[in-house]
């Protein structure tokens, strides 16, 4: 597993949670046309290239590892994590409130925990 | 003219919740249940019964319309109660429960998500009910 990916991603998904948090906390909604907006949506979309990279990635080696690890449960989780964000992100962008970010937010921690579970079940010995 | 709905304010985010625990419920329960039923089969089928709640509301408050409403209403409270008695049940009776399920321990192993998600799900259904 690339280690390296993984971490970027938890980085990554936390930096965006964290930014999302004091959208809800403002109450700003997700205005495309500004500025720091965008900058977060570029955010969001750079940890979704690296979830497909790193579903790709997972798929390839635990089809050819000879590693006892759960399979259905690992590859449900590499392929859920961008569908789930994808769709968050979808969802968030048409709710003119705090809420737009707040269902962006509950997509980008789902991510967190899921690549963090990942990781879990490709090293269970750290 | 504007209704209270269902599905948008933090209503919106109720969902978001719903859809994630319904996908994640239900993945969960379909890989135990194919690959190792009976090792835990009275963990597994609740684990399914809850996929089956959490689709159920989030279908209903997405819908939105009085009858879902009336529907997501009872699924709510019976999904409460599951996670109450159950929770109690796992951790009074342990050995019924060689593997976990969602609503084990009161859904500790979900940060409690399970437990305030029906609470949350009545709530909301009673602040937008119209008069």
């Amino acid at each position: 597993m690339i280690d390296v990916l993984s971490t970027a991603l938890i980085v990554a998904t936390l930096l965006a949670a964290a930014w999302l948090t004091v959208y809800v906390a403002l109450g700003r909604w997700l205005e495309v046309s500004k500025r720091d907006v965008l900058a977060l949506l570029a955010l969001v979309v750079a940890v979704l290239i690296g979830l497909i990279v790193q579903a790709v990635y997972g798929v390839v080696a635990v089809s050819t590892a000879g590693r006892n690890i759960e399979s259905a449960t690992f590859v449900a989780y590499l392929i859920g994590t961008p569908v789930v964000l994808i769709l968050a992100a979808y969802w968030s962008l048409t709710e003119r409130s705090r809420w737009g970010p707040g269902v962006l937010l509950i997509g980008c921690v789902a991510a967190t925990v899921m690549v963090v579970r990942l990781h879990q079940i490709w090293s269970p010995h750290g | 003219m504007a209704e209270a709905t269902t599905k948008s304010g933090p209503g919106r985010a109720l969902i978001a919740l719903y859809v994630l625990f319904a996908i994640a419920a239900t993945s969960r329960s379909a890989v135990q249940i194919a690959t190792k039923f009976s090792e835990a089969p009275l963990a597994y089928v609740l684990s399914a019964v809850a996929a089956v709640m959490y689709i159920v509301a989030t279908v209903g408050l997405l819908r939105g319309d009085s009858v879902s409403r009336r529907i997501v209403t009872v699924s709510c409270a019976v999904e409460l109660a599951g996670v109450l008695i159950v929770g109690a049940l796992s951790l009074l009776r342990p050995a019924w429960f060689p593997d976990a399920t969602v609503w084990s321990e009161f859904g500790i192993g979900y940060m409690f998500i399970p437990l305030v998600l029906p609470v949350l799900g009545l709530l909301w259904l009673r602040k937008t009910a119209t008069r």
